[in-house]
């Protein structure tokens, strides 16, 4: 049996701890990029008799996690599926597992471009495997910059007709290789019924069918919405044990808590590391008895 | 056929199966139908409408005033285009034949009442 976390922050670290501590295979994918990296100054959690960096308390959580025998990767997840197994996917590997906790921290702010929310759903679209199906022979665009961005073009360039990244006036961070790209300032969506086209701040209009949205890194809610787990005011709903309405997923730390505090992120992913072992023992009994298929 | 199945739900048959809507029945059954209908687009590739389907099955077993339609995307593509549905699973809520309101993606049964109002 396997978990695996995506996310290295306090909260998927403590969920790791838990479930490795309970024997049970763990894997965590993360990258450095984390809310507890960036607090210089640490004053208000438990045990330091001297203020700590949030880079030095990030470090020695990834150094605990490995003396006990977690899997690391560090490398930024674009995908997530639910087959038989779950597989989270990083641009190099597919780890599959038999059940997964989010731990991503807080959803970034979603983007701020006239149009933006008034056409999702009628041609705007946050998730390239999902919606791809509508848009077959059409002209699509994906707005973003980075390798979350370009891994949803791949997606896209499977069914649509065209694609083209949009990095609204952004740097792109990722290889484009073969991609058309496109990086002026995006004013605003427009069409009618459906989207029509995009507008560029320097009054260029581009005439598509489709918006992608796949800004900087995928966020909790971008995998979420993957699978059908419910996503609220930018929140993974859980219940009391860190269970999402979907089997296997489990979610903690800011991604999940209103209060977003390392002492609460820690909490939440021990409360979610005992549950998601918990579950994974279920489904081993479940198998051992022949009445679950795995 | 179809409209068998929506008596038994109004009936409160614990089968309960929603009113498979398309594009040659629409007018029938939703278009004509007076009152509320709740219509989930949805496709078998479609892994969030999976999970939201028995959701609304849930729903569709407790609120028996209201009738609870599904479209399947794949087969009744000129549907969709009516809805100018992109993006599923999407919900529209209708009152006589006109549009109330809708959503896109997962829903929990709580969301799906409100936006019914009852
Ligand atoms: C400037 C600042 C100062 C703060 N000061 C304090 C303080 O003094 N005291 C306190 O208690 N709290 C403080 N906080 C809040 C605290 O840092 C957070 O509540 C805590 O870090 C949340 O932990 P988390 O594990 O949920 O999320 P995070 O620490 O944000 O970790 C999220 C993890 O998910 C990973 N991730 C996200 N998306 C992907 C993806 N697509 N692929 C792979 N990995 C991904 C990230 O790389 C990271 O490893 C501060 C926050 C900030 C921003």
């Amino acid at each position: 049996m396997k978990v695996t976390i995506v996310g290295c922050g306090p909260a998927g670290v403590s969920a790791a701890i838990y479930v490795r501590r309970a024997n049970i295979e763990t894997t965590i994918i993360g990258t450095r990029d984390t809310a507890l990296a960036t607090a210089k100054k640490i004053e208000n959690y438990y045990g330091f008799a001297e203020p700590i960096s949030g880079m030095e308390l990030f470090e020695a959580g990834l150094q605990q996690s490995k003396r006990l025998g977690c899997q690391v990767i560090i490398g930024e997840v674009i995908s997530l599926f639910a087959d038989d197994k779950f597989r989270v996917r990083t641009m190099d590997c597919e780890v599959y597992s038999d059940a997964i906790i989010l731990a991503m921290g807080q959803q970034k702010k979603r983007l701020d471009i006239a149009g933006l929310a008034e056409f999702e759903g009628h041609g705007v679209s946050y998730c390239a495997i999902c919606d791809a199906f509508f848009f077959r022979g059409k002209k699509v665009v994906v707005i973003g910059e980075g390798e979350y961005a370009i891994a949803e073009v791949k997606e896209l360039a499977e069914v649509v007709g065209e694609v083209i990244l949009l990095t609204n006036g952004f740097l792109p961070t990722a290889d484009l290789v073969g991609i058309s790209v496109i990086t002026a300032k995006i004013k605003a969506i427009v069409g009618e019924d459906y989207v029509a086209g995009v507008v560029f701040v320097d009054g260029k209009n581009l005439a598509v069918d489709g918006v992608f949205v796949a800004v900087g890194v995928a966020s909790c809610g971008d995998l979420a919405r993957r699978l059908g787990v419910l996503v609220e005011n930018n929140k993974i709903i859980v219940d009391e044990a860190g269970a999402t309405n979907f089997p296997g997923v489990f979610a903690a730390g800011d991604c999940v808590n209103s209060l977003c505090q390392i002492a609460t992120a820690v909490a939440s992913g021990a409360l979610a590391g005992i549950s998601v072992a918990k579950y994974v023992r279920s489904i081993e009994v479940g198998n051992k008895n022949g009445t679950c298929k795995i | 056929m179809e409209h068998v199945k929506y008596e038994h739900c109004k009936k409160g048959s614990v089968v309960m199966e929603l009113v498979e809507i398309t594009t040659e029945n629409y007018e029938q059954e939703v278009a004509n139908f007076e009152g509320l209908v709740l219509l989930d687009f949805w496709a078998e590739w479609c892994n969030p409408c999976k999970v939201l389907m028995p959701v609304i099955e849930e729903v569709a077993r407790e609120v028996n005033e209201i009738k609870f339609g599904k479209v399947n995307v794949d087969k009744n593509e000129k549907l969709a285009n009516q809805f100018a549905v992109t993006n599923i699973p999407f919900l529209v809520v209708l009152k006589n034949g006109e549009v109330q309101n809708s959503s896109v993606g997962m829903k929990s049964k709580q969301m799906i009442l409100e936006m019914l109002n009852v």
